[in-house]
């Protein structure tokens, strides 16, 4: 019996009973043993780096639904940013900036420690590793400074004594990231084929640097780094503008970088076909594009709404560049196999999910919260995901090719250097196949092709994530985001064109039936804040070096 | 195993044959156990517990207990009269006498021979003509007969015991007689005769008793001797009211035992045990030990429990060490305790009811007051004009058209059948004895496919080798099932979610259309089809444990004690959720929700192996008393777990894994294990049984944390005075009888804070790249290897006293500090790792507790009352000058643990030119809006202008008890409560048109009386939709939570003795039963004032009217 006591209480006989190591894996000591490890690492960034801050849709899909152009029904932070009343603890800003700096982490331990396993990996894949770490650090790094402006710079793993970190200016972050950016993009290869597509290619890192450029107003080198990625002759812009946001378009060449989804063993989806859909599509329509936006789309012949004699206030939707309807469901036509009428009258409609179509409740027209605007996004919206609309496998574009030509015109233009290469440039994305709007004549002063080629960048890239940063880049953000944010007329149609101006923002105060248009929510702007987004408080608190934006 | 085979098949349908079945199996099974236990013992003290037994019976327990032996006429003994009996451990003569003196025998001992003759018929003359005969019976406090009580005559030999009926027939020498009457447990009555020749004789039962038990950490102490803070409970106490969870049963029963029971979900309705405050922040549950296994105090059913100990101070816990920082509650179950056989069962059934349900508005009133806060907020309403005036000609009906929902009633099933059935069977003979038990708990939520059901068998044996070897075996099976609607995939809101639906979902929407089909409701979200047929979650956890141990005693002062309980767990989740198919009123399909069918499947099975071996010594010299204790500890666990997934269901009925589609299936599974080992030891010292002193230490070592900082050392010392031992207080001794000042120190520590805390291990996962499935690894946590123990030290005093022998009271005060709490401390998120541990916080508990009890009677009627109240001031000392921000409740410097952190409210706006001359608010403020005061006068109302609002720990919590009984009947009343509360319900509980955080809810019939230029003395502010400034978190809608509650009230009638007898049945009461009958409080109507901060979104806490019954045979 003594010697049962003695054996269990003496503590030093067996010594390996209280060293218990992790049993779900490797740890963060023992890790980057061999080139599978760091390979292991390097595809958890790109996990990591497509996260959903809102409703299960990416960054990027949602954030226009904060600006004039969108509108997030759910009582959410976003929708306060577009409201002009967020405030310190802002969740919306907060994610984005907690969820950044975790990839940023993710990208630093790799870089910390890739050394380790540099003997044991081919320097093709080492290079490549590192560059790709490099890169999705810089392309986070690009968006925090448009929403944060100067942010702390963080570029290894930190210890807690050392994170008391201030802010480095905006302008010092842009060299850096397109110092990085300049840098991985040699070791990146031009293109990837079966289970590499959707790393990080040399296309990204440059395209990721002109647009780092461009938001910091460094022309040249936006100029620049842009004819290096037109100049690659790897992307094309797609024939089908309506497709490449489908299933149909994923594999087109237009797209520079995308972040991958995949059904299969709920492996990596997101939702925004349940956020974008109409009633009868059994979605939600929480994120809605605005009247104004749908104003903003010129008419075939190049012009305005109010200024073209191709435009028709009691059919609106005819005679329009064909962006607007590949953008935007339009009342009138279909959309995921039912008919798209929003006029509150419109209470049967046609169904052409069954064959013959059937005539049904029309929930557009009954339900009270069918889409607020009259309007839904189109962009993104499928059929092909009617079985799981909250799980779909859509690749979501993070860079294409239109984009690069617009900041190369862009660019230019700012540099006073408006060549041929500029309309070129402009004209390319004008004329691609399916849109076919008239090409821009040369001969425009700086600031008519300033106005045409922000408007241009409205058309093409309405719901993909730019606008936030290019309404506060072009200082236009206070007059966008003041007043009235309007839907459509309920019962009726809004009487006339209202005025356009020359940043395609539309201004209804001589319409005459404007009382009749539906206020969706009054917002304010205030500019002396409202130009960068909240610090989160709580980084405030714990950073004591850390200085709260102006006025938050 | 074939046991545990036919076990699992008995369960899946059970009945009252196979009840039976069952019984039998494990009598078999513990008697196989023991067959070939056989032994001697010799001691000259006698027990016995017999009922009418034959003479030759006692003569023979007689023989086996001591080396008499005994002669006599064979014939004669046969014939002699049957016997009930019961002592303990008496002289044999006193044990002869009872069992002679309704005998026409005599005994005489010569020797080491007890020789049985015919009683002589010749007595003295004087003698005969003066005795009298005296009859009477003897009862318990309840009327109920006492059979084997010892009937004798002061200052006589002579003595009888009573029959089977409590009766008695004794010869006294004349009037003056004085009877004393005993049974253990009871207190003598002495009684004179006169004139009487019949007495009934109530006993009264024991109030002081010098020699109750208490059981302590590793072992037992006399009450008398306690000089820690330790609170009992007896499982009578416990098992008297219809709880489920023993958590829940706990609530009032003991001072600075503050339970909180927020829930009535069945299998989740038990409370959160918190003893003398909050001591630390990831986890300030207690440590739990069932008969010294760590274990639930959730899965034990209260029926099982013969006493629960809760050590309070650190020095009666701290031979738990680094487990025992939040207290320790040592639970002990019942074993057989006489070698009597004895069969009972009670059971009760009872119906459930939600204590508070919130009142919402009907359709037409719902669309009147969003379109008035749309219009508030420059918005379009968004009802038209039209629409409204259909409603009001519908005028409160509903129809496809026009919905009116009354989605409560919908849901709601209106019952909640709760029953529960226990039966024990105790039997065996000295050397074996053994208890069996089977219970069974079944309960229904109050919505559909919600219950909770638990199956227990618990065996404990007794084997008494010799008298200085003896074991116990404890065999448990237990199988909680618990079944909930497959709502949410949070296992914390489970179906808390159905109650958030109807509660938020506009009465406009369709619950069911006119045509029988379910409605849209909310977006394809509708709570009646997801809890009527949306699938289950299915959560069984069966775990099966064996605690065996080896006493043995080779000397009178020295006892090795050797024990080994492994315990075996598993839990397996099924997450069945079905894709309901919504229509329109038309019939045409609508949203299917969710898109798929799913089974999300997983199992966790755990092994934990529990070792430790003890020596005890203990001695007595003269004045000094010592006992002294030394063991060790060996505890290690183990579990891994495994989950699959499927979905596309083509045939929901077959809700297997293999039913489902394989193309989106997943396989998930990993594992963790921990060890612990300790050593420990105890001293007792006393002198004179005044002085007394004990040590206690624990040496900890555990695998949770890095080299250098495994080790642990855990000290305490405690030493009590009993004045009333003291000469000088003889004089006061008959008023004052028992009193006592004891003082304690101890160090505490605590181990709770995940597994692996000082090693980050990266994560396995997958994702996508080329459309096919990539692997990933992962950082996501950031380590500490520094990170070591929590210490706790606490000082308490306290007070023991018995007054008038009937009265006791016991005060303490404590002094409590937690030292490197662990911490996740908020650190900058451009860290972008998840924040490690650190030891960073103190925090301090100041409390003191007060319990009494009086008992006492008047003539028939007994009654008792007993009172407790504790206040425990809990604040943080430091956080390394970390102070939270952000939530709702927070962590600071200076306040308690999650207190509310929000704005100062000041009352509404009374004009919109006040709103724009205050302070910059929240988004476009109004009169009518809620003001907030700008605390640093910035002119900027922001974060830095919270304040710290109030405390959700429960201050001043009390508890009464009343028990009266009065011939058969008798009644229990508990009253329980808080003095000093805050509570808060926040979002869609308490916000008008916020449901799931989302816009468009319903609002509550209260939030009417909602400011307007008319109605500017509004109980709330006007309505603003989609405006955030009345949203935020402020005082103005912090509640007081202070409450009392009538918890318990139950009514017994125990049938008389003689008209069971007639069924053989010894006992049978009857009783009716409320649990949570009524509550007094100002909480925020429609919420259960124990409802947790929040969104209100959780199953309520119910009340319970029961009827059940207890049998004895």
């Amino acid at each position: 019996m003594l010697a049962v006591v003695l054996a269990t209480v003496a503590p030093s006989c067996q010594k390996g009973y209280l060293d218990k190591s992790p049993l779900s894996g490797p740890s963060d000591e023992t890790f980057f043993a061999n080139q599978e490890e760091l390979l292991l690492a390097v595809n958890g960034l790109y996990k990591y780096a497509a996260y959903t801050p809102l409703d299960g849709m990416p960054l990027n899909l949602t954030i226009d639904d904060g600006t004039d152009i969108g509108w997030d029904r759910n009582n959410s932070a976003l929708q306060s940013i577009g409201k002009g009343n967020q405030d310190s603890n802002n969740t919306y800003a907060k994610d984005i900036w907690k969820e950044a700096y975790k990839v940023i982490a993710k990208c630093n331990f790799i870089l910390d420690n890739l050394d380790k396993v540099k003997d044991k990996t081919t320097p093709a894949i080492f290079n490549r590793s590192k560059a790709e770490a490099r890169f999705i650090r810089a392309y986070t790094y690009q968006y925090l400074i448009d929403y944060f402006g100067g942010v702390p710079l963080v570029t290894k793993m930190l210890k807690l004594e050392d994170t008391q970190i201030p802010k480095t200016p905006k302008a010092e972050l842009a060299d850096f990231i397109m110092k990085e950016l300049t840098e991985a993009a040699p070791d990146l290869p031009n293109s990837y084929t079966g289970a590499d597509v959707g790393r990080a290619t040399k296309g990204a890192a440059l395209a990721t640097k002109a647009r780092t450029a461009l938001n910091n107003g460094k022309w040249q080198d936006a100029a620049d780094a842009a004819k290096t990625v037109m100049d690659l002759k790897t992307y094309t812009l797609h024939n089908d503008f309506g497709a490449l946001f489908s299933y149909a378009g994923q594999n087109s060449n237009e797209i520079i970088w995308a972040f991958q989804y995949l059904r299969a063993s709920k492996t990596k989806t997101h939702a925004t076909p349940t956020a974008l859909l109409s009633r009868n599509g059994q979605g939600f329509s929480n994120k809605v594009p605005s009247q104004s936006l749908v104003d903003a789309y010129p008419c075939t012949d190049g012009l305005n709404i109010d200024e073209s004699p191709l435009f028709d206030p009691k059919d609106p939707y005819k005679n329009r560049d064909p962006r607007l309807g590949f953008t935007i469901a339009l009342p009138g036509s279909i959309y995921f196999n039912y008919q798209f009428e929003t006029h509150r009258d419109s209470l049967k409609c046609w169904n052409y999910d069954t064959t013959p179509a059937k005539r049904v409740d029309n929930q557009e027209a009954i339900n009270a919260f069918a889409t607020f605007t009259g309007y839904c996004w189109r962009k993104y919206v499928d059929l092909a995901d009617k079985p799981d609309r909250s799980n779909s496998e859509l690749n979501v574009i993070q860079i294409r090719y239109a984009e690069i030509l617009l900041i190369y015109a862009e660019a230019k233009n700012e540099l006073n250097q408006l060549d041929q290469s500029a309309y070129d440039a402009i004209n390319l994305v004008r004329q691609r196949p399916s849109v076919n709007m008239p090409a821009i004549a040369s001969g425009k002063t700086p600031a008519e092709f300033r106005s045409l080629v922000r408007k241009e960048r409205l058309y093409e890239l309405a719901m993909e994530g730019f606008r936030q940063t290019d309404l506060r880049r072009w200082n236009i953000a206070e007059k966008a985001m003041t007043g009235n944010f309007y839907g459509r007329v309920q019962k009726g149609l809004v009487a006339a064109a209202p005025q356009i101006d020359e940043n395609g923002l539309a201004d209804y105060s001589a319409v005459p039936n404007r009382a009749d248009m539906r206020v969706i929510e009054i917002r304010t702007f205030n500019k002396d804040r409202d130009y960068l987004w909240p610090i989160p408080n709580i980084e405030v608190v714990t950073n004591t070096k850390l200085i709260q934006n102006p006025n938050y | 195993m074939k046991f545990y085979d036919q076990f699992r098949a008995e369960l899946s349908a059970w009945d009252s044959e196979q009840l039976i079945r069952i019984m039998r199996l494990i009598i078999i099974i513990s008697i196989a156990c023991l067959l070939q236990v056989s032994a001697s013992t010799r001691a000259q003290k006698i027990s016995l517990n017999e009922k009418s037994a034959s003479l030759e019976t006692i003569i023979r327990k007689i023989r086996n207990q001591t080396n008499y032996f005994f002669i006599g006429d064979t014939k004669l003994i046969r014939k002699a009269n049957l016997i009930d009996i019961n002592v303990k451990d008496v002289p044999l003569e006193e044990a002869l006498n009872l069992c002679f003196s309704n005998q026409s025998l005599v005994y005489s001992i010569i020797d080491k021979t007890v020789v049985i003759k015919k009683k002589p018929l010749i007595f003295a003359p004087a003698l005969i003509r003066q005795s009298i005969l005296i009859k009477g019976k003897v009862t318990d406090e309840n009327g109920g007969p006492l059979p084997g009580a010892s009937v004798k005559i002061e200052g006589s030999a002579a003595a009888a015991t009573t029959n089977s009926n409590g009766e008695f027939a004794i010869e006294v020498p004349d009037q003056n007689s004085v009877l004393l009457v005993s049974y253990l447990g009871y207190e003598i009555a002495s009684i004179k005769v006169g004139n009487e020749t019949f007495l009934n004789i109530s006993l009264k039962p024991q109030k002081l008793d010098l020699n109750e038990v208490v059981v302590v950490g590793y072992g037992t102490q006399k009450k008398v001797n306690l000089t820690g803070a330790v609170s009992m409970v007896s499982g009578k106490d416990l098992a008297t009211r219809p709880m489920g969870q023993t958590s829940a049963a706990l609530q009032g029963m003991a001072p600075g035992v503050t339970v909180r029971q927020s829930s009535g979900r069945p299998g989740s309705d038990g409370g959160t045990i918190r003893i003398r405050g909050i001591g630390t922040i990831t986890d300030p549950n207690p440590l739990v030990m069932i008969d010294g296994i760590e274990g639930s105090i959730n899965n034990i059913d209260p029926n099982l429990i013969e006493s629960i100990s809760i050590l309070k101070d650190a020095a009666s816990s701290s031979i738990y060490g680094s487990r025992a920082a939040n207290g320790v509650i040592l639970v002990t179950t019942k074993r057989a305790n006489n070698d009597q056989t004895s069969i009972s069962y009670n059971n009760y059934i009872g119906w459930q009811d939600p204590t508070n349900m919130p009142k919402l508005v009907n359709a037409l009133d719902y669309m009147l007051l969003i379109n008035e806060a749309y219009a508030n907020t420059g918005r379009t309403p968004l009802y038209s004009d039209a629409l409204i005036q259909k409603y009001r000609e519908q005028n409160g009906v509903s129809s496809d058209l026009y919905p009116n929902t009354d989605w409560q009633k919908e849901t709601l099933t209106g019952s909640g059948l709760q029953q529960s059935h226990f039966l024990t069977i105790q039997g065996g003979t000295q050397k074996v004895k053994l208890l069996g038990s089977f219970g069974l708990l079944d309960q229904k939520g109050i919505i559909e496919n919600s219950s909770f059901k638990r199956y227990t068998i618990r065996n404990n044996a007794d084997i008494t080798f010799s008298e200085k070897l003896k074991a116990k075996v404890d065999l448990q099976y237990v199988n909680a099932i618990s079944t909930e609607p497959a709502a949410s995939t949070d296992a914390n809101i489970g179906s808390g979610e159905i109650f958030q639906w109807m509660n938020g979902i506009p009465a406009n929407q369709i619950g069911i259309t006119e045509g029988g089909q379910w409605g849209v409701g909310w977006n394809g979200t509708n709570p009646i089809s997801v809890s009527r047929d949306g699938g289950t979650y299915r959560l069984r956890a069966p775990f099966g444990s064996i605690n065996a141990t080896v006493n043995y005693k080779p000397v009178e002062w020295l006892e090795a004690e050797a024990a080994y309980a492994p315990k075996y767990a598993l839990s397996s989740n099924n997450r069945f959720k079905k894709a309901i198919q919504s229509y329109l009123p038309n019939g045409s399909p609508s949203f299917l929700t969710p898109a798929l069918t799913s089974l999300n499947q997983s199992q966790t099975q755990s092994f934990f192996n529990n070792m430790r071996a003890t020596v005890t010594a203990s001695k007595t010299f003269n004045d000094h008393s010592l006992k002294f204790l030394i063991g060790g500890s060996r505890e290690d666990y183990y579990s891994e777990w495994m989950s699959g997934y499927r979905d596309t269901y083509i045939l929901p009925d077959y809700p297997i894994l293999d039913g489902g589609s394989a193309l989106n299936q997943t396989a998930k599974g990993s594992a963790e294990e921990w060890a612990l080992q300790s050593l420990f030891s105890r001293l007792n010292y006393s002198y004179k049984g005044k002085y007394l002193l004990e040590l206690n230490a624990r040496y900890d070592g555990s695998s949770r944390f890095a080299d250098g900082n495994k080790y642990g050392f855990f000290p305490s010392a405690s030493a009590g005075w009993r004045i009333s031992e003291e000469g000088f207080f003889n004089g006061l001794k008959n008023i004052i009888n028992e009193a006592k000042l004891r003082l304690s120190w101890g160090r505490l520590g605590n181990q709770n804070i995940g597994i692996y805390p000082s090693i980050t291990a990266l994560m396995f996962e997958s994702t996508a790249l080329g459309k096919q499935i990539t692997n990933t690894a992962t950082l996501s946590a950031m380590a500490n290897k520094n990170i070591s123990w929590e210490t706790t030290e606490e000082k308490n005093i306290g007070l023991d006293l018995t007054i008038f022998n009937n009265l006791s009271i016991t005060a303490d005060y404590y002094q409590r500090r937690t030292r490197d709490i662990l911490l996740q401390l908020d650190v900058p998120l451009l860290i972008g790792l998840i924040a490690p541990f650190q030891n960073a916080g103190t925090v301090d508990n100041k409390g003191w507790e007060l319990g009494i009890a009086y008992k006492g009677n008047v003539k028939d009627f007994n009654y008792n009352v007993s009172f407790n109240l504790s206040d425990v001031k809990n604040t943080i000392v430091d956080m390394k000058g970390i102070n939270q921000t952000v939530n709702l409740t927070v962590n600071r410097e200076g306040h308690a643990i999650n207190s509310l952190f929000g704005y100062e409210a000041q009352g509404f706006f009374a004009s919109d030119g006040e709103a724009v001359a205050h302070a910059k608010q929240f988004g476009t403020t109004k009169a009518g809006d809620i003001k907030y005061k700008d605390q640093n006068g910035d002119g900027l109302i922001n974060e830095s202008d919270k304040i710290i609002m109030g405390s959700t720990i429960p201050r001043l919590t009390f508890a009464s008890s009343i028990g009266a009984s009065y011939k058969g009947f008798d009644l229990a009343v508990l009253l329980q409560g808080v003095g000093k509360a805050n509570g808060y319900v926040n979002g869609p509980g308490v916000l008008p048109f916020n449901v799931g955080g989302a816009l468009g809810g319903t609002i509550r019939e209260e939030n009417k009386d909602r400011w307007t230029p008319e109605n500017p003395n509004a109980e709330y502010p006007r309505l603003a939709f989609g405006e955030s400034n009345n949203e935020q978190a402020s005082t103005f809608w912090l509640r007081d939570a202070s409450y009392l509650r009538i918890k318990n009230i139950q009514l017994g009638y125990t049938l008389p003795a003689n008209l069971t007898k007639k069924l053989s049945i010894n006992r049978l009461r009857v009783f009716a039963n409320g649990s949570n009958v009524a509550s007094f409080d100002r909480f925020l109507s429609g919420y259960d004032v124990e409802a947790p901060v929040g969104a209100g979104n959780i199953y309520p806490q119910v009340k319970l009217y029961s009827f059940g019954l207890e049998v004895t045979f």
